[in-house]
């Protein structure tokens, strides 16, 4: 039924003649009383009784009755203001005419901030996507769980993902400002999304950024491990562009660059000697870790110092809401962690430890004396505790002991004290700034024990680090981070201990090297609706190797690390990223031995060994299927400046100017990596494709000329699935194959000494290679009857590492023990060592 | 490093993982390049001093070294004495006369196929041994047994550089991984040394204490990373030791001055100390 639409006028009262003229047609006063009408007619009936004109589209009326209301003596303007600006219609005189037009909506905004966690612990979640759908833009969670994107006001459906968990979208009415806690559930193994993998709507947000990769760590664990133990390093090796060394976890190769190159820091704190045990496993403990970044080369502009790869290792915090025993024993090493609030979704800690038990096996069972007397063990502490005060506040407390000991007539041990204070405040909405005091001490010794009397050497090096980092959500388009961090480094080189029980004498102690870094960075971040993206960094820092004197000996100078990253959304499934940057490293590391306790001796940059330099370019494509299939392909180019090639001669250690054990090098290194990831059913797997050229140019080596680099695997290819039998049982499996490890040929030998050595070909350095590397790993992981009443939860796995006993060949050894020598001389018998054959591992782990 | 390399296996052995080895030795080699190779020693004991002079065999033949027999080899030292060595047996040639004297700087010089290689060494004082003693040690690294222990003297400011050579019954101890050369850095005057070898009653046991310069010191210490490298593979820079010889050749020119140990061990112990 058509409403019922007239306009009664009451009284027309005009103060001029009826012919309107074009200066005050608007101010022209009226009375008029509306009702029952729609926008439509209103205008009609002004044109027919009034002469008035008006010029408009129909579409922009609705057919909304107008309410009753009455205008006594009121100019026009205001009574089409009145009537026609709730609907966003605007009028303009135009001559004799008044045009009517649809007005653009004034959006208001709405800060929407918050804290992305997983709802199983409430540990923060690192790198969520936050996604609008309306603006198709997000941004993503900083370290500490933490966003801000601002919204238009009304509602509005925003949505949560990230790798490893369901995602979550919700529809809310955002009249004010608010501040959300948003829980996401763990889901069940994606290996998928081991990659930066993001869901299809948010596919822009992570794929813009190159050169890095983000772990899951509980989904690392049901890979096959070695001896049970799933360590977070050892499994990156999975990943193109990095390459693990089986002898030694925290040997890590990234993009050609050597294992000094590599930077890992734990809870902001530096850590200089990432390994136990020579290296078997690493010192982060996987019932801790609550997240690993990856950046291949991008070394973020908030941290630099670190030429090709930094591995952000994050801790989990502990479970706010309840109180949690969890465990696990393998072969090697048990652990125990404890976990819960110490006020409810305030305040929590969480407690962990880990050690060794063989030697207390080989203690007991051993019938040797020499057995018996052994003491080998390492240990890993985590403390965390963490206090919100309210939304704005919140401070941290993190803290890390860990040691490698061992014990015979000869005594070696290795440990790390780490411990950082952090304090997240939110200036405002859009302004979220965390400060940090982070102490960091690294210790090496060695000696001999004669009786109660020892005679040992130790070094040290310790950080002092300050780090003040804002950043500012300008839009939902741009964001800025910028920070200052002032970094005290001391290196005490060596000192000669002898020790009694009576008293400790320092026989020797060599000159205290100092280096203060004090750094300014800024980055912005633009992401232009999943079209295009652009980041921009620099960070600057001012380097002083002498600071507490006026010595003329130290170097004083600045250091530029620049870089830059594009991304361009070629389709809704395509991306093409490049990105450039510079990157510097003041502080040498000279690794002197991988195995049994690992030594190396940092060296400060000086006027004869520079800081080291590296630039990185790299191309990339990444492709989503909507099929549950992608392809991620990066190709990269850099070069490396003031190297350094050691001799791997303890005499290192306890020299004042190791220069003369010292080369010179650069390097260049070319390389393509290639990730397929897929899901089909109840399978996940992934291939990966790794080629890498590092060549190496040592002065006084090799004639001068490029050689392949000795620690890096030119061609690697490594396949991983997941099959999900049912909810309880899954079987993975990995196999790898790889290049040989290049080596120096021998040439020739002769004797002198009375004995026969090898010569090597000086001129063609690596120019051999071992026998290619494969091996394949099975295991099986069985979870414990789903009981909803109970809480204790338990896992068994079951894993063989190295299925069909593959020699692989690690490295050379030209002279073993002569089993015909009563002495146990050596005798020159060339061939390749292996470790690792088949080795079968059974560990149990529970959560409570 | 016997006893680095046997806290390795024991290590390993431990973690229930046997380290393996595969010899490859065919693989590992490369084209046979001949290299010259000479190893000179004089010392301020009475002559004769040998140099040998050979070129390195192929890595994978029966012999280990091809001798050669024309070379000219002479010997000067800062009073301007000057001897040629005569040619003794395959590769070996002799100084019959030569007395070494210490503080003196000794010249060597190789001629072959009209190519020279020279080398130069100063003759040091001999190690000075201010105690020598016997200790019986029923819980070491190296055994039950009888162990040496020398207490090395050093007046002067500079760092001494020493090189044992250890006998049994007339029979040298060091193997590959013995070399047992050693340096009195940060000792303060008096370093404490014990011979890694556990003795029993009755041996006839000999140490020749070599005083070596800093360049054969590193030769030493560079060799030892041929056989001392496990578990990776021997990395440049270094893979040939530097020497003290011109011309890019292998081996090297050692002076070195010897204090000698001779003792017996039995239930009163004597020991000559030369």
């Amino acid at each position: 039924m058509r409403a019922c639409k007239f306009i009664l006028i009451i009284l027309f009262f005009l103060s001029i003649p009826k012919v309107w003229s074009q200066s005050d047609l608007l101010q022209t006063k009226i009375t008029i009383l509306i009702t029952n009408t729609t926008q439509k007619d209103f205008i009609k009936t002004l044109e027919k009784e009034l002469g008035l004109h008006f010029s408009y589209s129909d579409n922009i009326f609705s057919d909304t009755l107008l309410p009753r209301i009455e205008y006594r003596q009121v100019p026009l303007n205001a009574i089409l203001k009145d009537v026609f600006e709730p609907q966003l219609i605007g009028f303009r005189q135009l001559g004799n005419t008044i045009v009517l037009y649809r007005k653009k909506p004034t959006i208001h905004w709405i800060t929407v901030t918050g804290t992305v966690k997983n709802s199983d612990n409430s540990e923060d979640i690192i790198g969520a996507a936050v996604y609008i759908e309306s603006l198709k833009m997000g941004t993503i969670t900083n370290a500490y769980g933490f966003f801000s994107i601002k919204v238009p006001s009304g509602k509005q459906k925003i949505s949560f993902y990230n790798i490893g968990y369901e995602p979550k979208g919700l529809e809310l009415n955002f009249l004010v400002s608010q501040n959300l806690t948003i829980k996401l559930q763990p889901k069940d193994y994606d290996i998928q999304e081991i990659t930066v993998n993001a869901r299809p709507k948010s596919l822009f947000l992570e794929s813009t950024l190159t050169n890095l990769v983000k772990i899951d760590i509980s989904k690392l664990q049901e890979l096959p491990g070695l001896f049970g133990e799933n360590d977070a390093l050892r499994n990156l090796s999975v990943l193109p562009g990095i390459q693990t060394n089986e002898l030694s976890t925290s040997s890590i190769n990234v993009r050609g660059g050597g294992t000094d190159q590599t930077t890992f820091i734990m809870d902001e704190a530096n850590v200089y000697n990432a390994s136990h045990f020579g290296g078997f496993f690493s010192i982060f403990n996987p019932d801790v870790v609550n997240n690993v970044t990856v950046y291949k080369g991008d070394i973020p502009v908030s941290e630099g110092a670190s030429l090709s790869s930094l591995i952000d290792v994050r801790l989990r915090e502990g479970n706010n809401q309840q109180w949690h025993l969890n465990g696990g024993i393998g072969i090697i090493s048990a652990r125990g962690l404890v976990e819960g609030p110490l006020k409810k979704e305030e305040s929590s800690m969480l407690l962990a430890f880990r050690r060794t038990y063989v030697d207390r096996l080989a203690k007991f069972f051993a019938t040797d004396t020499d057995l018996k007397n052994i003491q080998f063990y390492f240990y890993d502490a985590n403390l965390k505790l963490n206090y919100k005060f309210n939304d704005a506040n919140r401070l941290f407390l993190s803290g890390y002991s860990g040691s490698d000991f061992f014990s015979q007539y000869q005594q070696s041990s290795r440990t790390n004290h780490l411990g950082t204070l952090r304090w997240n405040h939110l200036y405002s909405t859009n302004l979220f700034s965390n400060i940090s005091f982070i102490a960091s001490q690294t210790q090496m010794r060695q000696g001999t024990k004669e009786a109660k009397n020892l005679l040992y050497w130790k070094s040290t090096v310790t950080n002092f680090k300050f780090k003040s980092d804002l950043t500012y959500y300008y839009t939902n388009l741009m964001k800025f981070m910028f920070g200052y961090s002032s970094n005290l480094f001391n290196i005490n080189p060596y000192t000669l201990i002898s020790e009694t029980e009576e008293d400790i004498y320092t026989r020797y102690k060599s000159s205290l090297e100092q280096m203060w870094l004090n750094s300014f960075y800024v980055m912005q971040q633009t992401n232009v609706q999943d079209k295009f993206s652009i980041d921009a960094g620099i960070r600057l820092t001012y380097m002083d190797t002498d600071p507490f004197t006026d010595s003329l000996i130290g170097i004083r100078d600045w250091l530029v690390e620049p870089q830059i990253r594009f991304s361009v959304a070629m389709s809704p499934k395509t991306t093409v990223k490049a990105s450039y940057s510079k990157q510097v490293q003041p502080l040498h590391q000279l690794p002197i031995s991988a195995v049994g306790v690992s030594t190396s001796r940092w060296i400060i940059a000086n006027e004869e060994f520079q800081p080291q330099i590296s630039e990185n370019m790299t191309l990339g494509v990444f492709y989503k299927s909507d099929k549950n299939f992608s392809i991620n392909s990066e190709t990269y180019f850099r070069t490396m400046e003031n190297l350094i090639e050691n001799m791997q001669d303890r005499r290192i250690l306890n020299t004042e100017d190791p220069v003369e054990y010292l080369y010179k090098s650069s390097a260049t290194v070319l390389g393509t990596e290639l990730l397929v990831a897929y899901q089909y059913k109840n399978l996940s797997g992934m291939i990966s494709y790794d080629f890498c050229h590092p060549l190496w140019k040592t002065i006084g080596l090799n004639n001068n000329q490029t050689y392949p680099a000795s620690h890096t695997r030119e061609h690697t290819i490594n396949l991983s699935n997941v099959y999900q039998i049912n909810p309880r049982i899954s079987i993975s499996a990995t196999w790898v194959l790889a290049s040989g490890i290049p080596y120096t040929a021998a040439t020739g030998k002769y004797q002198v000494n009375g004995a026969t050595y090898l010569q090597f070909d000086e001129n063609n350095i690596n120019s051999k290679k071992l026998p290619p590397y494969h091996r394949l790993d099975l295991s099986v992981d069985i979870a414990s009857k789903k009981n909803d009443s109970r809480k204790w939860k338990s896992y068994w796995n079951f894993a063989i590492y190295n299925v069909y006993f593959r020699k692989n060949a690690l490295g050379i050894s030209y002279f073993i023990p002569d089993e015909n020598d009563i002495l146990g001389d050596q005798v020159l018998k060339p061939g390749y060592f292996y470790l690792y054959q088949f080795v079968p591992s059974v560990s149990y782990r529970f959560t409570f | 490093m016997k006893k680095h390399i046997n806290i390795i296996w024991i290590f390993t052995v431990t973690l229930l993982i046997p380290a393996c080895y595969e010899p490859l030795e065919k693989d590992l080699y490369e084209d046979y390049q001949p290299r010259l190779v000479i190893e000179g020693k004089i010392s301020d004991q009475a002559p004769p001093f040998s140099v040998k002079v050979s070129y390195s065999a192929p890595p994978d033949s029966t012999v280990d070294f091809i001798p050669i027999n024309e070379a000219l080899i002479r010997i000067r030292d800062d009073s301007g004495y000057v001897e040629t060595a005569e040619w003794s047996t395959n590769g070996t040639y002799v100084f019959n006369n030569l007395e070494a004297v210490y503080g003196y700087n000794y010249y060597l010089s190789v001629q072959i196929e009209g190519k020279i290689y020279k080398a130069e060494e100063l003759l040091p004082v001999p190690p000075i041994v201010d105690t020598f003693l016997i200790q019986y040690k029923s819980d070491a690294i190296d055994g039950k047994g009888y162990y040496f222990k020398l207490l090395l003297k050093n007046e002067t400011e500079s760092v001494k550089y020493y090189k044992a050579e250890v006998s049994k019954n007339d029979s040298l101890f060091n193997g590959y991984d013995d070399l047992l050369v050693f340096d009195d850095s940060y000792s303060q005057g008096m370093l404490e040394w014990t011979a890694p070898y556990a003795f029993a009653k009755g041996d006839s046991v000999t140490i020749k204490l070599h005083s070596l310069s800093e360049n054969m010191y590193k030769y030493y210490y560079d060799l030892t990373r041929q056989t001392a490298n496990v578990f990776s593979n021997i990395q440049p820079p270094g893979l040939n030791p530097e020497n003290n010889l011109t011309n890019e050749c292998l081996g090297y020119f050692q002076a070195s001055s010897i204090t000698r140990i001779d003792t017996v061990l039995s239930n009163v112990s004597t020991a000559t100390i030369e």
